[in-house]
Order: structure tokens, then C-alpha cells, then sequence
């Protein structure tokens, strides 16, 4: 168990995580960058803008960035053909 | 102080208490003078409803057999287990919530100092979610036979009773609007509002703001977002000027725009004295 903190990047604006999460290992970390992800995209695009120039930087508690989730990343984009 | 508390990411796993509230461990309170102004809680929130006669104070402190201190994160009441007896929160912050397999949680409603956490348990016996402390908490012990017999001698205080599970109720619908169809800000700015009412009434906030001593993670779980949405979103209040929840603090900077921004009506907290 270690704490995470889940950063958040859009274009050069940086929101930091105040308080973190604990999490058991790397793949819990992925998967709640994965549903966060997917959750504040679902959220913004019934607001009707969608902005996947976002980006999720999980830092350990030395502040080293140990799991990057980029937004178009926990998507798939389906164009018309 | 941004560091102040820890979080759970699976039931059973201890969050780090927070540090502003000195944390004891259980402990069995004996009858004191304490006991005097134990339920003044309770009766401000009722009082806020209905007048209460110095008869009814008396009955009801005499529900109360034992007070309890519980840690943060002690679950008090399990889904299922068969209950004898109801709690009253008599200081600190408490929740009803479910948790599913995926290690998602829900929290149905937050309990401030004076609500009966589980007073439907009086008739139901047995619940359909848990309820946990958030921080260092201290609870009191209503047996069940001892809320019978108000029932069978007093049927104002029994009717002032069941009006604080009617709140319930509508608490539970107006967070079934929030969950279903409000936006994420308009989620958090109906939670703080519905906080700063809840509060006033047990004169723990005022016109300006309120302690709330739980994490980014425990308000995200009431209002079914996650915990980056809701500090993003938390951003957003902060930017507008509407509200700042930080150290465990929350600081209403512009209520009338907070209010507008979560369509609040505070109708179904029913704060209002009148014959029941």
C-alpha cells in the first residue's frame, strides 16, 4: 500500500491532488486513472465540450511521476467513415 | 495542511485519522453530568421542528442507556446483522453507505451532531447498508425496548421521531435528483448547501461556512463523481467565487450564487416550528 496522487494536466495548467488516494499497486493506479478519466470526459461531454488535451499524472509521495494517462489514450474515437 | 487525511480504497483498510481531532479509543461512558446536555444536539433539531416540552427532553434522554467513542472509519452498524438498539451521533460526522464489488462506494447521507443515524432500525431490525464514523465520532445507545415504550406513552415525541426519518427521506430524494440529473458543480454546491443548513440548525455553521472534516474522496463518494472530478469541480467553485473547501473546512463566499448554481430549496429540510 503506498499513497498516489493523481495530478492533472490541461495544456499548461497543473491542478494538483491535495490529499491523494492509497492504493495496493501500479495496476490499481492505472485502473483508477482509467475510470477518472472516462468519468470527467463522460461528465464534459453532456456538457457538450470535450476537451482530450488532458492528461493524468499520478505522482508517488516523492513526487516522482510513476503512471502518465493521456486522455485520448482511455478512449476509442469511432469516425465516420 | 493540504496532507490532513488519509482515504480508504477498500472497506477494511484504516484511514490515517485526522489529525485536528484527538482520536480515543472506545470506551464506555458512565451516567455523569455529562449526560445533562448529551442530546442537545437532538433537541436543536427538533426544537427547530416543533416545540419540545421540558416532559419530552426528560423521556428522551432517558432512551439513551450508554455514549460510545468510535475511531474514524469504524463501521457501527452492518448491512444485515440484527439490531437491538438505534444511535444517536452525538459529536463528529457519520454516513450511510454502500460499497460494491469494484471497491466502489456510495454514501447515501452524511450525519451531523443530533441525527439518529439509524432510527428506522427501531422497526426494520435489520439494514440495508453500513454506517461508519468519517472522523473520531461519539455516539449514543437508544435500546430498542426504550423507544417502544415512548411509542406506547408519548405520541408527540413518537410523531417528532418519525418526522426525523420523513428528513430522511427527503434528504435520500434530494440526493436522488443530485445523482441522477444535477451537474458535477451543481452536485457539490446542493451538498454544501444542504451541509450548511443541516449545520446551522445544530449551530455548528453559520452564514459564512462550516467544518466538514472529511476528505476530497469522502465528498466524492457522496455525490457519485471521482475524486479528481470533484477536486477539478472544486476548482470551478473556487474560481467562480462561490464557495472553498479546504483543511477540512468549508467557506461559502457567495451563498445566493451557490444556492442559484445548485437549485437549492431548503423546503425539504422542513426548518420550520409548527404543530406536528
Amino acid at each position: 500500500m503506498a499513497r498516489f496522487y493523481f495530478n492533472l494536466r490541461e495544456g499548461n495548467d497543473l491542478l494538483l491532488d491535495p490529499e491523494g488516494c492509497v492504493l495496493p499497486d501500479l495496476a490499481a493506479v492505472a485502473d483508477k486513472a482509467m475510470r477518472a478519466a472516462r468519468a470527467m470526459l463522460s461528465a464534459d461531454v453532456l456538457e457538450g465540450r470535450m476537451s482530450l488535451d488532458m492528461r493524468l499524472d499520478v505522482a508517488d509521495e516523492n513526487g516522482i511521476v510513476i503512471h502518465s494517462l493521456a486522455f485520448p489514450q482511455a478512449i476509442e474515437i469511432v469516425r465516420p467513415r | 495542511m493540504f496532507l490532513w487525511a488519509g482515504e480508504h480504497y477498500k472497506r477494511g483498510v484504516k484511514r490515517a485519522n485526522l489529525a485536528r481531532i484527538d482520536a480515543r479509543a472506545a470506551e464506555i461512558e458512565p451516567p455523569g453530568p455529562r449526560w445533562w446536555s448529551m442530546i442537545e444536539k437532538a433537541l436543536l433539531k427538533l426544537k427547530a421542528r416543533d416545540i419540545v416540552s421540558e416532559a419530552e427532553e426528560e423521556i428522551l434522554r432517558g432512551v439513551i442507556a450508554r455514549t460510545e467513542e468510535v475511531r474514524a472509519d469504524k463501521v457501527v452498524v452492518r448491512a444485515g446483522e440484527e439490531l437491538t438498539v438505534s444511535i444517536l451521533l452525538l459529536d463528529g460526522l457519520m454516513c450511510r453507505y454502500r460499497d460494491l464489488r469494484s471497491g466502489e462506494r456510495q454514501i447515501m447521507e452524511l450525519h451531523v451532531p443530533g441525527d439518529f443515524l439509524d432510527l428506522h432500525s427501531f422497526l426494520l431490525k435489520r439494514l440495508d447498508h453500513n454506517v461508519m464514523a468519517l472522523v473520531p465520532s461519539r455516539i449514543a445507545i437508544a435500546p430498542h425496548p426504550r423507544l417502544a415504550a415512548v411509542t406506547e406513552s408519548h405520541p408527540h415525541l413518537t410523531r417528532m421521531l418519525w418526522l426525523t426519518t420523513l428528513i430522511d427521506a427527503a434528504i435520500h430524494r434530494e440526493w436522488l435528483v443530485s445523482l441522477g440529473r444535477r451537474s458535477a458543480i451543481a452536485r457539490i454546491a446542493h451538498f454544501f448547501c444542504e451541509m450548511q443548513a443541516r449545520l446551522a440548525v445544530v449551530e455548528l455553521a453559520d452564514d459564512t461556512g462550516f467544518p466538514l472534516a472529511i476528505t476530497q474522496t469522502d465528498l466524492a463518494e457522496c455525490v457519485g463523481l471521482t475524486a479528481v472530478h470533484v477536486n477539478r469541480t472544486l476548482r470551478e467553485l473556487r474560481e467562480a467565487g462561490l464557495a472553498v473547501f479546504r483543511g477540512g473546512r468549508v467557506d461559502i463566499l457567495d451563498y445566493p450564487g451557490l444556492k442559484r448554481i445548485a437549485e437549492f430549496d431548503p423546503e425539504y429540510l422542513q426548518i420550520e416550528r409548527r404543530p406536528r
